[in-house]
């Protein structure tokens, strides 16, 4: 026995359903049935049930299934009463087997009887079509033809959900536990408990995923930040708790079986519940969802939230004092054996850039105040070539100067600035200060985030190692030659 | 979700993974369980010229523990040191800090060399390391070093593992008599990565004071390291106590900001998680006082 559908399940358990609605009708075990759930509109037009939307499975294929089942069962039926000479209502199909109600002896196979529509058309009951093969469609008068504005219904069966949560938050660390979760369902009557209950809890670990742990996070550049399933957090088994599953029957007048759709489970309140919960025992309704640790410990604590890393540092043109307002940013400084002139004196000069630069490959002076380069950056066995702009503005001399600039490479993009100041120190030495900012994008601002902080430090220290090797003028490259040479590869493990 | 086309190699034996790193230097990446490589790998972060698969090679999976200390070999898997109970003996810390690790399938395959090598900030087998004072031993062409834990992770994913250096073991201090040790940590799931671990050892003294103490971060800043706080040395070993220290820690710490925390966030964790962690060194110790 083969039940072709026009669903398209997507492990919510159709072939299991469909197969014992089949084998109850027709009096087989449901490992007799085949389940075929295909939509190919090669082979048939699409309907309003084709697909996996909208509880189509429960409301409406179900019903159809059963009502083909119901078709064949009655040709089945009346053949075998003409085979065992009795009256059609006194068949019935059991095991396997259509025979004579009250007399279990006699009995005809159903694979005789379903051969017999084959191979034997013309010893059918009069003006019975051959073949065993009967196809349902279901036209609910509820679901009317397109308005005007070509609206159309598509929902025959409405379940109904009623959910309880009861959570527990920790003030101090904003952990939000779910203590007790009730879900009462009325999906009319319950074709099989189990896939019911499965979809319950799916659908509830779905909302609850939403309610305390799922988000796309974007920066203000719109880079991604939950990029990997590292980042967007799934929810998984430790995390869902028990749920306390209840049943209200009011069976649908809509279908043969009375069933309702309820493929969505709980997922749609488990997050208005989950936040109604926290809402009240954080005596607040100024709620978003998810409640994620730091969200929810600062919601408890009466603090100002904003997800880290969605700030954006104004470089460039940007007024200066405004000061850094996020992206990749830090500040330092060193004391360098050298007065403000002689430091000043290396710092713009190519050659010395050239040689300090981390994993400088190319440098070439492209205008009085410009500079480009070709640099290999190499941390952690990340490793990428880059090509970076960099302009010299506001220079005031021996004093300071701010880089803007901007780079790309295989992981990445980016831009930035960066302001030196130099200030003179006891017995002819200077005090060199630094402070960057910039905005990362691409692969690397995806999922490489929190290695931007090290990365930069590693390479500002490989910088100024460098750079004060020169300044003592025993360091690498002080044999003079082009700019285009490789001193410090990599740097990195 | 592809890596880079790279040369697969998989040495038998150390002297031919020592061949391999000599050739391939900072091209090559060095895979034992693969668990945070994989990924790197497929997205294509990591761009190596060569994979060594040090899986094959012999020797790198024994725990040895003697009066100094304990030595595991870097192979060692994650789930071999948790199910073992010269480690719950010896090495206490690091078997509480265990089942934090991953997942039960993770821990099959990663390795506590790995993870070392790996240098995750909020990782807890080199929270552990460093919380112990232990040591990272390394090998290379030219012969072997072995340098402290403290001095050993740099940075994010960065270490003081030079290009052609393969970390062989890791050396875990003998533990101490008296002394208390507690793993704790909070991540958004379970199995995640620590937004904030706190490890401790506590050495605690007949007067119920503490006379040695050893307080690590992980998650916090981009390495794990040990809090200076020697301020706390002859204080009760009490739950004001470690209130004071974890609360001192929080306030020096220079958190790493992500999505997952602000820098407030975490240094709220440093006195949450740090505080029961503490609390339950001290308990520890105390058990074994009474033990005594």
């Amino acid at each position: 026995m083969t039940v072709k559908t026009v669903s398209t399940p997507a492990g919510q358990g159709h072939q299991t359903v469909a197969a014992q609605v089949v084998a109850d009708a027709l009096g087989l075990h449901p490992e007799d049935i085949d389940v075929v759930t295909e939509m190919d509109t090669l082979t048939s037009a699409w309907s309003l049930a084709s697909g996996n939307y909208a509880n189509r499975f429960s409301s409406v294929v179900v019903g159809t299934i059963a009502e083909t089942a119901e078709k064949v069962a009655k040709k089945i039926k009346l053949i075998a009463a003409e085979n065992l000479e009795v009256a059609p209502e006194d068949v019935e199909l059991v095991g396997g087997e259509a025979r004579v109600v009250g007399v279990p002896e006699k009995a005809v196979p159903l694979r005789r009887v379903a051969a017999q529509t084959h191979w034997h058309p013309a010893g059918l009951p009069d003006a019975m079509e051959p073949g065993l093969f009967e196809t349902t469609i279901m036209n609910p008068p509820m679901l009317g033809a397109p308005d005007e504005e070509d609206r159309v219904g598509s929902a025959v069966t409405f379940g109904y959900v009623c959910d309880i949560a009861a959570v527990e938050i920790d003030k101090a660390t904003g952990k939000v536990e779910v203590k007790k979760y009730v879900s009462v369902h009325d999906v009319g009557n319950v074709l099989n408990e189990i896939v019911v209950e499965g979809q319950i809890y799916g659908g509830f670990a779905h909302g609850l995923a939403g309610a305390l742990l799922e988000e796309f996070v974007y920066d203000a550049g719109g880079n991604p930040q939950a990029g990997t399933f590292a980042d967007y957090l799934c929810i998984t088994a430790p995390e869902v708790p028990e749920v306390t599953v209840g049943h209200f029957n009011t069976p649908s007048p809509h279908n043969s079986l009375g069933a309702k759709g309820m493929g969505d489970g709980s997922s749609m309140l488990a997050p208005t519940a989950i936040a109604n919960a926290a809402a009240d025992a954080l005596g607040t309704f100024d709620i978003e969802l998810p409640l994620t640790l730091n969200k929810t410990w600062a919601l408890a604590n009466g603090l100002p939230y904003e997800r880290a890393g969605a700030a954006r540092a104004k470089v460039g043109d940007g007024p200066q004092e405004t000061g850094i307002d996020g992206g990749l940013a830090g500040e330092g400084s060193v004391e360098l054996n050298a007065p403000p002139g002689a430091v000043w004196k290396l710092l713009l000069d190519p050659d010395t850039l050239a040689a300090v630069v981390p994993g400088c490959e190319a440098l070439e002076q492209t205008g009085p105040d410009g500079f480009r380069a070709e640099v290999t950056i190499g941390v952690a066995g990340i490793k990428g070539l880059y090509s970076a702009e960099i302009e010299l503005r506001d220079k005031v001399e021996n004093e300071s100067v701010r880089l803007v600039g901007k780079a790309s490479g295989a992981l990445g993009f980016g831009h930035g600035e960066g302001r030196v100041t130099l200030e003179a120190i006891e017995s002819g030495r200077t005090r060199l200060s630094y402070s960057y900012r910039a905005n990362v994008g691409g692969k690397v601002a995806a999922v490489g985030q929190r290695m931007l902080g090290t990365v930069t430090k590693i390479l500002i220290g490989q910088f100024f190692r460098g750079f004060e090797r020169r300044l003592k003028g025993d360091g690498a490259g002080s044999s003079g030659g082009g700019f285009f040479r490789r001193l410090f590869g990599g740097g990195g493990s | 979700m592809k890596p880079v086309a790279f040369e697969y190699c998989r040495p038998d034996t150390l002297d031919e993974a020592m061949e391999l790193l000599a050739e391939f230097g900072s091209d090559a990446s060095i895979v034992s369980g693969g668990l945070s490589l994989g990924a790197m790998l497929n997205m294509r972060l990591v761009r190596p010229k060569a994979l060594v698969d040090v899986n094959r090679i012999r020797d790198l999976d024994a725990i040895r523990t003697s009066a100094s200390g304990t030595e595991t070999g870097a192979m060692v898997r994650q789930a071999s040191a948790l199910k073992s109970r010269e480690i719950a003996e010896a090495v206490p810390l690091l078997a509480r800090a265990l089942p934090n690790v991953g997942h039960y399938q993770t821990r099959s395959r990663g390795t506590l060399g790995g993870s070392v090598a790996h240098a995750d900030p909020s990782a807890e087998i080199p929270l552990s390391l460093v919380t112990l004072g232990g040591s990272v031993k390394l090998r290379s062409p030219k012969g072997v070093r072995e340098v402290a834990a403290r001095e050993f992770f740099h940075g994010v994913l960065t270490t003081d593992r030079r290009a052609d250096e393969m970390v062989t073991g890791l050396v875990w201090p003998a533990r101490e008599p008296r002394t208390g040790y507690a793993f704790e940590e909070i991540a958004q799931r379970h199995g995640d990565f620590a937004i904030v671990a706190a490890a401790a050892a506590v050495t605690v003294g007949e007067d119920g004071n503490i006379t040695a103490l050893s307080f690590g971060l992980g998650g916090v800043e981009d390495r794990p390291f040990v809090v200076d706080n020697p301020e706390f040395i002859d204080h009760p070993a009490i739950a004001a106590t470690a209130q004071e220290i974890a609360s001192a820690a929080a306030e020096i710490v220079e958190p790493m900001v992500d999505i997952q925390a602000s820098a407030d966030y975490r240094r709220q964790l440093v006195r949450v998680i740090g505080a029961k962690a503490l609390m339950a060194a001290f308990a520890d110790a105390e058990a074994q006082r009474e033990a005594a």
